[in-house]
């Protein structure tokens, strides 16, 4: 049986899908569509008419059984509309998908629930939309329930239900599919975080049997679940491979760095920023710093600190792509409070030794704070950007080489 | 928390999906395929239904008095108007409350089944834009629907007639099955129409429109008359002869020619079967331009 593990269950072949921008334009196609359909004559599928545009470009990839492949991109790169496509909702202009297996879709979450019916008689109605057969549902519906935690509540109508809850008894409902084929698409944004563990253990655990495909705007998640990523733009493959922390890397690049943003009282402004760069032996404000694992970083930074204030704390923080506060550090830490020298220009300069952060790019937080109220002289978030190229490939926030030996 | 589940089948055994563009995928107007689906649809068809229904009840006071009273009231109105001298209406031949209440609960009947496809597809498209199931448990939903609503109105109806000491003949048990053309009829034309109604809004109100001319225009609330154009024009409507056939049975008249019973029955047949395979072919095009 362990071949089954090398079932080719997705295949999707230049797969390529337009659509149309103007409403009208885009009816008057679907009706001319729909007569081709009908006649051997004349072929849109290749060209692009008037307003069309290529929502999805020959995309193209295996997927075997408990192999996984992260889908991202920024919205409307097509993402959504491949899904529907290897869903079979829409028909590729071009190429072809060919899929083995009972497809289990975490798409639409609690579709076909009608809020005034019981949690109860919504199971069964979501359960059929989702294929489940009556017998299936009658064996599953405790699993169902019990998975939701809905609890007595399960005999209230789903009107009042919350969002989460909602969202609870929907997963529990897909949860139940055995697919061979998952499709995944954004579908844990709400709930609380107890219940999105429990949903992306079910996920791992579902996926060692199928060919999974997880769209999802959360890059931790994508790098928690995939075995490969496909980075879509405008529809075409900008990046595909096993590679995930790089494709992720690819997609933060897509965005623009987040503008500074100056925050606390304005008693002390910063007025200069620079990282040592290992390139130019210099300091450099420009974002150009590249570290390395193991690299001290050094911050030069110059503040303009006002009559009022006479002693303060410094403190920086750094963020990944993800927003993810990877680290902190704070002249309270070690004891060290600041006097001012008097009003006017004053120079500064940390060093963190042996940073060993992931691959990626950084977002640097300058603080100054008042020692006893510990009120915000200044924030300056995204001050200052650097690059970081760990030894290793690693979705961990952190990436050391570490002293290997084996021992008797 | 896991529980073992048996061991996956292999390759051989999995149902393989290829999807390709349009013209290639010859299994949407494959008739096994099509048959095949609608079986499958038969569950999720019946489970919409059951909680379209009871949702419907759930949420009103009068509950199975929404599905009997339009068609009576519209037929009281008329009685009053016969009544009242407002209008004059011919000799019918049998107690004319008897005679509109029939008419207008058949030709209610037949609007209800020009609509009910569009309107349950309608209301399936958010979960058609995100889902894949079989298409054809909207319709099945509308048809389980139609079925429902009348077997409801026959109810009243009865309890009318014995009321007004109107003697049944065994000819009455016909009028459901003379009904059920006529419903299928309505629902062929009404299959049909989803792909133009989901284009266009102003398909639906042509069909609303021309709806209540041919109330009018149809011996429904009035007899046929002896001559006329309005006669000439009925000789040729379908839904008259789907109309008189049924009353007449309930009403024990003597039909003169099933002929257009059974004309009616194969037209409504031919035109369900294009309106079902054009519904195939069309839905997944609109679904993508008018969903979600």
């Amino acid at each position: 049986m362990s071949n089954t593990n090398n079932d080719v269950l997705i295949a999707c072949e230049g797969v390529s899908k337009k659509f149309c921008r103007d409403f009208k334009r885009s009816l008057w196609y679907g009706i001319k569509d729909v007569s081709l359909a009908f006649s051997n004559k004349g072929d849109h599928n290749r060209v692009l008419r008037k307003d069309e545009f290529w929502a999805v470009k020959d995309i193209s990839f295996e997927l075997r059984r408990g192999e996984c492949i992260g889908l991202i991109g920024h919205n409307g790169a097509g993402k959504s509309t491949l899904l529907k496509i290897l869903n079979g909702l829409l028909t590729p202009d071009v190429g072809q998908v060919t899929m083995r297996g009972r497809v289990g879709a975490l798409i639409e979450l609690g579709a076909g629930f009608n809020p005034i019916l019981t949690g109860r008689e919504n199971v069964y109605n979501n359960a059929a939309v989702l294929g489940f057969t009556k017998a299936e549902i009658d064996a599953k519906y405790d699993a169902i329930v019990a998975f939701s935690e809905i609890g007595e509540f399960i005999e209230s109508p789903v009107q009042n239900y919350s969002s989460g809850m909602k969202v609870r008894l929907g997963f529990a409902i897909a949860a139940e599919m055995e697919p061979d084929i998952l499709l995944i698409d954004e579908v844990l944004a709400v709930g609380d975080l107890g219940f999105i563990i429990k949903c992306l253990n079910r996920i791992s655990e579902l996926m060692t049997k199928t060919a999974t495909i997880f769209v999802s705007h959360s890059m931790p998640m994508v790098g928690r679940v995939s075995s490969q990523v496909l980075l879509m733009h405008k529809g075409e493959k900008q990046f595909f491979g096993s590679d995930t922390a790089q494709g992720i890397k690819e997609y933060v690049d897509l965005f623009a760095s987040p503008e500074r943003i100056n925050q606390g009282s304005g008693d002390i402004e910063l007025v200069k920023v620079a990282l040592y760069n290992k390139a130019t032996h210099s300091f450099v404000s420009d974002h150009s710093s590249l570290l390395e694992t193991g690299d001290d970083l050094k911050l030069r930074f110059t503040l303009d600190i006002k009559d009022k204030v006479s002693d303060f704390n410094l403190g920086i923080t750094m963020f990944d792509a993800q927003l993810r506060e990877t680290l902190s550090s704070s002249s309270r830490f070690v004891g060290k409070t600041f006097k001012s020298t008097g009003a006017g220009q004053q120079h500064f300069e940390i060093t963190l030794p042996h940073i060993i952060l992931a691959s990626g790019k950084y977002a640097v937080t300058l603080v100054a704070s008042n020692p006893t109220t510990d009120r915000f002289y200044m924030r300056v978030t995204n001050c200052i950007y650097f690059s970081m190229k760990a030894i290793g490939i690693s979705w961990g926030t952190a990436v050391v080489a570490g002293e290997w030996a084996q021992v008797q | 928390m896991s529980k073992k589940q048996p061991q996956k089948t292999t390759l051989i055994n999995l149902k393989v999906f290829i999807n390709s563009p349009a013209k290639q995928s010859r299994n949407v107007i494959d008739v096994r395929q099509m048959f095949a689906d609608l079986k499958a649809a038969r569950f999720l068809g019946r489970q919409i239904f059951i909680r379209d229904t009871k949702a419907m009840f759930r949420q009103s006071l009068l509950g199975f008095a929404w599905a009997i009273l339009p068609p009576f009231l519209s037929g009281g109105l008329w009685i009053f108007l016969n009544y009242s001298g407002a209008v004059n209406i011919t000799d019918t031949g049998i107690p004319y409350p008897i005679f509109v209440i029939l008419g207008t609960l058949l030709f209610d009947t037949f609007t209800q089944a020009l609509n009910a496809p569009s309107d349950a597809v309608n209301a399936g498209k958010s979960m058609m834009a995100k889902l894949n199931f079989p298409r054809e448990a909207l319709l099945l939903t509308a048809f389980y629907k139609l079925l429902f609503d009348f077997g409801l109105k026959l109810l009243p109806i009865l309890v009318i007639a014995l009321g007004l000491g109107f003697a049944l003949g065994w000819t009455a048990l016909l009028f459901p099955l003379g009904a059920l053309v006529l419903m299928l009829l309505g629902y062929g034309i009404g299959v049909l129409l989803i792909p133009f109604k989901m284009l266009y809004g102003d398909i639906g109100r042509i069909i609303t429109l021309g709806t209540q001319l041919l109330m009018y225009a149809t011996p429904i609330v009035y007899p046929m008359p002896a001559s006329g154009f309005i006669r000439d024009f009925n000789m040729f409507n379908p839904l008259y002869y789907l109309i008189s056939i049924p009353r007449d049975w309930f009403t024990g008249i003597p039909v003169v020619s099933l002929v257009p019973l059974w004309l009616g029955l194969i037209l409504a047949l031919i035109i369900l079967f294009f309106g079902w395979v054009l519904y195939r072919i069309t839905m997944p095009i609109i679904i993508e331009r008018v969903g979600a």
